[in-house]
C-alpha cells in the first residue's frame, strides 16, 4: 500500500452549545490513499461535515492532527479543492468567470488556467455555457459549474460535501454517473460525504461509516465492484449486500 | 466600553460650544437643552400628548381599516386584482404634500392631524397585511381544503396567523411614517403639537427649545417601535428565529 | 436546461379599470352633489388646471426637483461612506446602532425648521433636507450587502485563503451593489419629500410653495393640480431606479 495522502490521526473536536460542552468528534482515524475515492457515510448530525472542515483547514481540532501529502494542517491547502452542498456560484459573474474565482484570488497565471477552464466546462458537457450567468442554470449544471470550478487550479484531492444533496433523485443519480465519468479523465482523490448508502456505494473504492454522539469512523468497507461503475452495477447482487452491511452499521450502531 | 462614542460625542458638542462661544440660537449646549427639557417640562408635556394623541388615533383607524379592507381583498380575487396594485403604486407616491388640503378641510385642530396620519399609515398596513394573508404555504390551503374547512376557519387557523409576520413588518414603517406624518401636518397648519411648538420656538429663534422638542418627537418614536417590538413577543413568540419576510415600504 | 422564457410584459386591464372607473365615479359624485371645488375639486379641473397652470409651475416643479436630486447625490455619498465605515469597523457597528435607531425614529422631516435657522429660506436647507432623509436608507442598505454575504460563500473564498481586501473586493463589494440600489429605490422619492416639506416650513420658490400659496388662497384647484405634479415627479424617480435595477440585471443580489 502506498503513504496516504491524507492522515487523520486520532482527531477530536468539541463546540460549547448554550454553554454546554457538545463533542462532536472524538478519536477520528482514518487513511485516504492516492487517487482513490473514499466515501464518509452517516446520518445527520453525525459530524461528517466537521470531519471534512477540519481537514480541508476551515476549521481547528480541538485533539489530533491531520496531515496532508505529509504536511500538518492548520489552514486552506491549495492541494485540496472543495465542492459544497450549495454550488456556492457568485450570481453577477458568467460561468467562465466563476471557474475562474480561485485562479484570481490565488493569483495564478491567467492564460493557461483559462484553457484549462475551458476543458473542464467541455468536459462537464457545459460547452457553450461559459457566458451565462448562474440564474440561467439548472440546480445539476450549476454544481457542475462548481465542480469545475474545484478542479481548475488541478489540486490532487477533491473535497465533496454532500454535493448533490440540493439536486432531486433522479439527477442526483444522473449527476453520480457524471461524476464517474469525469474522475475517470481527471484521476484525482476524493473523499465525498454523503447520507446516501447506495450513493456512497456506487461511487466508491472505499466507504467510511460514522456514527453520532461522539462522532466516529466505526468501520471502512472496501468495495470490490468493477469500475467504470455503471448502471448495471446497482443491480448486482454484491451491491446489494454492501449496501446491507453498511445499513446493519449505521442502524445497530445508532444509540452509541 | 459600549457608549463610549456617544458620551464623548457629546462631551464634544458642549465643550465646542462654550470654547467657540456659539450662540444659543444657533447651536445650544447639550446642557442649555437638558435645561430647556427639565424646566418647560408641563409645555413640552402637553403639546408631546397632542401629536402622540394625533399618531395614535390615526394608527388606531389606520389598523381597522386596512384590517377590513385587506381581509376583503383576501376573498375577492377580482377586487384584489383591481385594487391591491393600485394601493401597491399608491405607496410609492409621495402623500404628505396632501397635508394642506386636509387643513382646508378640516382647520387647525386634531382633524387634520389624524387624518394624514391615516393616509400615511394606511397603505404599509394594508398592502403588508393583504400579502400575509395570500402568501399562505399552498399545501396548508390544501391539507386545510381536505379537511372540508370553509373560509372562516382557514382564515382563523391558518390566514391569520400566516399574516402577524407581515402585519408587524407593516405596521414598523407605517409608526415611523405616522409620526413623519403628525409633525409635516402640524408645520402645515396647526395651533398645538410638536410640530406647532417647534415652528413657534423656531419663529422665536428659541432653539434649545426645538432641540427639546425633537428630543421628545425622538422618544415617541423609540417609544412606537418599542410597542411594536412588544406587539411582537405577544402575538407571534413562534416567530422568533424566522427571517422576516420582504416588506413593502413607502411614503 | 433551457432559458427561462422571457414573459413580455402586459398592462394589467383590472387596475386600470378599476382606477378608472374611481376616477369616473369622484368626477360624476362631486357633480351631482354640487361640491363646491374649493372643497372637492374634481379630476376634470384639476387636470385642467395642471394644463393651463403648466408653464407657472414647472419652472417651480424643477427648482424642487434640482434641490431634491442634489441631497440625493450627497446623501448617496454620505451614505455610502457612512456605510463603508460600519461594514469595516466592528467598534462602529456597535457604537452607532444606538445613535442609528433613535435617529430613525425621530421624524427626520422635523429637522426642517433647524436647517432653515442654520442656513436661511435659499435652496440650501431643501437640499439638505432631502440629503439627511436620503442618507438613513442608503447607509442601511448598503451596510447590510457588504456585511450580510452569505456564509456559504465566505467559507468558498475562504477556502482559497483570499485576504481580507480579497473578499471585499470580489464578493462584499458586487454583493452590495443590489442593495445599494434597493436603498436608492426608497431613498428617491424621499429626496422629494425632503425639499417640498423643506419649502412648507420656509420658502418663496419651488412647488412647495406654490402649494401652499394656492392652500392659502383657497385655490383648491390648483392647489391639487401642483400635489398631483409632485406626486407624478416622485413615481417617475422611483420608476427611474427601478429601471437601472431591471437593466443591470438579474444576477442583482436583492435583499429578501
Amino acid at each position: 500500500m502506498p503513504a496516504p495522502i491524507i492522515a487523520l490521526r486520532d482527531l477530536g473536536r468539541a463546540f460549547t452549545l448554550d454553554g454546554q460542552p457538545l463533542v462532536a468528534l472524538s478519536g477520528v482515524s482514518l487513511d485516504v490513499y492516492p487517487q482513490e475515492f473514499l466515501s464518509i457515510v452517516g446520518r445527520s448530525g453525525c459530524g461528517k461535515s466537521t470531519l471534512v472542515n477540519i481537514v480541508a483547514g476551515l476549521l481547528a481540532p480541538s485533539a489530533g492532527e491531520v496531515l496532508v501529502q505529509g504536511q500538518r494542517v492548520t489552514e486552506p491547502v491549495d492541494s485540496i479543492g472543495m465542492v459544497f452542498q450549495s454550488p456556492v456560484l457568485l450570481p453577477w459573474r458568467t460561468v467562465l468567470d466563476n471557474v475562474l474565482l480561485p485562479v484570481e484570488i490565488l493569483g495564478l497565471a491567467r492564460d493557461p488556467a483559462l484553457r484549462a477552464a475551458r476543458d473542464l466546462l467541455a468536459l462537464a458537457g457545459l460547452q457553450g455555457f461559459e457566458r451565462a450567468y448562474p440564474h440561467a442554470l439548472s440546480g445539476g449544471m450549476q454544481q457542475r459549474v462548481a465542480i469545475c470550478r474545484a478542479l481548475v487550479v488541478d489540486p490532487p484531492i477533491l473535497i465533496m460535501d454532500e454535493p448533490f444533496g440540493a439536486l432531486d433523485a433522479m439527477t442526483r443519480e444522473e449527476m453520480g454517473v457524471e461524476l464517474m465519468r469525469i474522475w475517470h479523465e481527471r484521476r484525482k482523490t476524493v473523499v465525498f460525504v454523503t447520507h446516501s448508502i447506495p450513493e456512497a456505494v456506487f461511487l466508491s473504492d472505499r466507504v467510511a461509516v460514522m456514527t453520532p454522539r461522539p462522532g466516529r469512523i466505526c468501520e471502512v468497507l472496501p468495495i470490490d465492484l468493477p469500475r467504470p461503475r455503471t448502471m448495471e452495477a446497482r443491480a448486482l447482487p454484491r451491491f446489494g449486500e454492501y449496501e446491507l452491511r453498511v445499513r446493519q452499521l449505521i442502524f445497530e450502531r445508532a444509540h452509541g | 466600553m459600549r457608549g463610549s462614542l456617544a458620551v464623548a460625542g457629546i462631551a464634544i458638542w458642549e465643550a465646542a460650544v462654550r470654547l467657540l462661544a456659539i450662540p444659543d440660537y444657533l447651536l445650544p449646549p447639550p446642557s442649555g437643552v437638558a435645561e430647556e427639557l427639565v424646566v418647560r417640562f408641563s409645555l413640552l408635556g402637553r403639546h408631546t400628548g397632542v401629536t402622540l394623541g394625533e399618531v395614535g388615533v390615526g394608527l388606531a383607524a389606520a389598523v381597522a381599516g386596512g384590517f377590513l379592507l385587506a381581509v376583503i381583498m383576501a376573498h375577492l380575487p377580482f377586487l384584489h386584482r383591481g385594487l391591491y396594485p393600485l394601493l401597491a403604486f399608491l405607496q410609492a407616491v409621495p402623500k404628505i404634500t396632501v397635508a394642506p388640503l386636509f387643513v382646508i378641510w378640516l382647520g387647525y385642530g386634531l382633524g387634520s392631524k389624524v387624518l394624514m396620519v391615516f393616509l400615511i399609515a394606511f397603505f404599509p398596513i394594508v398592502v403588508n397585511l393583504t400579502t400575509g394573508l395570500l402568501l399562505v404555504d399552498p399545501d396548508l390551503l390544501r391539507l386545510m381544503r381536505s379537511y372540508r374547512a370553509s373560509a372562516w376557519q382557514i382564515f382563523r387557523a391558518v390566514r391569520f396567523p400566516n399574516a402577524v409576520p407581515y402585519f408587524l413588518a407593516g405596521m414598523r414603517i407605517a409608526v415611523a411614517l405616522a409620526v413623519v406624518g403628525a409633525v409635516v401636518a402640524e408645520f402645515v397648519g396647526a395651533d398645538r403639537g410638536l410640530g406647532y411648538l417647534i415652528l413657534l420656538a423656531n419663529a422665536e429663534l428659541r432653539t434649545p427649545l426645538l432641540f427639546a422638542c425633537l428630543v421628545w418627537l425622538g422618544a415617541i418614536g423609540v417609544g412606537l417601535f418599542g410597542l411594536v417590538h412588544w406587539m411582537e413577543r405577544w402575538l407571534s413568540p413562534w416567530a422568533r428565529g424566522l427571517h422576516e419576510p420582504g416588506a413593502v415600504s413607502g411614503f | 436546461m433551457a432559458d427561462r422564457p422571457k414573459r413580455a410584459w402586459r398592462l394589467p386591464w383590472e387596475p386600470v379599470a378599476l382606477a378608472a372607473v374611481l376616477l369616473a365615479a369622484w368626477e360624476v359624485g362631486a357633480r351631482l352633489l354640487a361640491v363646491p371645488e374649493y372643497l372637492l375639486p374634481r379630476p376634470l379641473s384639476i387636470l385642467g388646471s395642471m394644463t393651463t397652470q403648466g408653464g407657472r409651475m414647472m419652472p417651480q416643479l424643477a427648482l424642487t426637483l434640482g434641490e431634491a436630486l442634489a441631497g440625493f447625490a450627497g446623501g448617496v455619498v454620505l451614505g455610502t461612506l457612512v456605510a463603508f465605515g460600519l461594514a469595516s469597523s466592528a467598534f462602529l457597528r456597535r457604537e452607532l446602532q444606538p445613535l442609528i435607531v433613535f435617529s430613525q425614529s425621530m421624524p427626520t422631516a422635523a429637522l426642517a425648521p433647524l436647517l432653515v435657522v442654520w442656513f436661511g429660506l435659499g435652496v440650501a436647507p431643501k437640499a439638505l433636507l432631502a440629503l439627511v432623509l436620503v442618507f438613513f436608507p442608503v447607509a442601511a442598505n448598503l451596510a447590510a450587502g457588504l456585511i450580510q454575504v452569505n456564509p456559504d460563500m465566505l467559507r468558498l473564498v475562504r477556502s482559497y485563503r483570499a485576504t481580507r481586501w480579497q473578499t471585499f473586493v470580489k464578493l462584499r463589494l458586487p454583493h452590495a451593489v443590489g442593495y445599494l440600489i434597493a436603498g436608492m429605490k426608497i431613498a428617491a422619492p424621499l429626496a422629494l419629500i425632503g425639499a417640498v416639506v423643506g419649502e412648507f416650513v420656509g420658502a418663496n420658490r419651488g412647488i412647495g410653495f406654490v402649494i401652499l400659496d394656492s392652500a392659502a388662497r383657497l385655490a383648491t384647484v390648483e392647489m391639487l393640480a401642483g400635489i398631483t405634479y409632485v406626486g407624478l415627479t416622485g413615481t417617475a424617480l422611483f420608476l427611474a431606479v427601478e429601471l437601472v435595477e431591471r437593466w443591470l440585471g438579474p444576477w442583482l443580489v436583492t435583499p429578501r
